[in-house]
């Protein structure tokens, strides 16, 4: 075995050194040095010799890490679309026209009723329509969600 | 009160079950090998904070895609190696490949005042002569300080094995000549302590 071998071999991980190495290092001082300094460099470093980050980097670190990840965004963004799709249901199922317009003349009780009445009978076919919207409005959201989670 | 997990990766599930005291266990764990590495790699005290907080951001970032194939360890130094060679290019840096150009060897002037240096003097002494190495070299040496097997030093330094230990070899022997008045049989008495 030759210097390069010796070396080489006491590169490997584990550090095994055969006996025909332990005969080699014996009688070469150049390779008992290269052990030695590998050893060396290959300790850890001491505690104290290591830098530690700032406070205030710490901070944000961990900070960062309580932070919702994307995915959780993307989730509260298609519920944020559910309720507001519902939000526009209800509105539309209590809005009345004329309501809070003093402009407007004051038709008369009979009138109003009349009128109200057949405000609700048209609405009836609307508001299944808002529902149906939300609804597909909620799951585009999820379907967007679901090809981001993909991707990911 | 819930008892976190030891080992890493049932840390990284644990997290991600929306535990954030778990991540803080992980990050205990890493924070000071992790910092020290891009400190001594980057080589830049003004920028390594910064550095090390994008080096985080992107682990948890990409936590949940980790796969337990890889020692968590290896993986987020990975993580920091990618973000520094990108600090490098941003700034216009070459990250020197190994050309088997040799660093200035500083004289010493004492011709052996390395042997009469204590074991931690030595170890100064070492941490010094690695500073002066081109850059993969050193970083081959500060990951085997953080534990890394050469394989996982492979993965971090997206090459092969065989140039990874020959990174060692070349910073090894580089490291002998820069401490070449020390004398170990005449500070150990001959005896290895290796």
């Amino acid at each position: 075995m030759n210097c390069h071998d010796v070396q080489q071999e006491l590169l490997r991980d584990g550090g095994w050194v055969s006996p025909e190495m332990e005969k080699h290092l014996a009688a070469c001082g150049e390779c008992r040095g290269f052990k030695r300094v590998l050893h060396l460099a290959e300790l850890p470093p001491g505690r104290a010799a290591v830098p530690a980050p700032p406070a205030a980097v710490d901070a944000a670190i961990r900070a960062a890490a309580r932070r919702p990840r994307p995915g959780l965004w993307l989730r509260l963004a298609a519920a944020a679309v559910l309720v507001l799709g519902l939000t526009l249901v209800v509105h539309r199922w209590h809005w009345r026209p004329g309501a809070g317009t003093d402009a407007v003349p004051d038709p008369g009780p009979a009138l109003a009723a009349n009128h109200e009445a057949r405000w609700t009978a048209a609405h009836r076919l609307v508001i299944p329509i808002a529902l149906e919207d939300a609804v597909i409005n909620a799951e585009l959201s999820l379907s967007l969600y679901e090809a981001v989670a993909c991707a990911e | 009160m819930h008892e976190l997990p030891q080992n890493d990766q049932a840390l990284i599930a644990e997290y991600l079950a929306g535990r954030p005291a778990a991540f803080d266990q992980l990050y205990e764990k890493y924070r000071l090998p992790l910092y020290g590495y891009l400190h001594r790699l980057a080589n830049d005290p003004a920028g390594v904070d910064d550095l090390f907080q994008q080096t985080w951001l992107k682990i948890l970032e990409a936590l949940p895609r980790y796969r337990d194939e890889q020692r968590f360890g290896a993986w987020a130094f990975r993580i920091a190696h990618n973000a520094a060679m990108d600090r490098f290019r941003r700034r216009g840096e070459e990250h020197t490949e190994l050309t088997g150009e040799v660093v200035e060897t500083v004289a010493d002037p004492a011709g052996d005042t390395l042997g009469r240096l204590a074991e931690e003097e030595l170890k100064r002494g070492v941490a010094a002569a690695i500073e002066q190495l081109a850059p993969e070299q050193k970083e081959v040496l500060l990951l085997r300080q953080q534990g890394l097997a050469f394989k996982e030093i492979a993965e971090v330094q997206q090459t092969g094995i065989n140039t990874v230990l020959g990174r060692m070899h070349y910073a090894v022997r580089h490291l002998r000549r820069r401490l070449a008045g020390w004398d170990d049989e005449a500070r150990t008495g001959g005896k290895e302590s290796a």
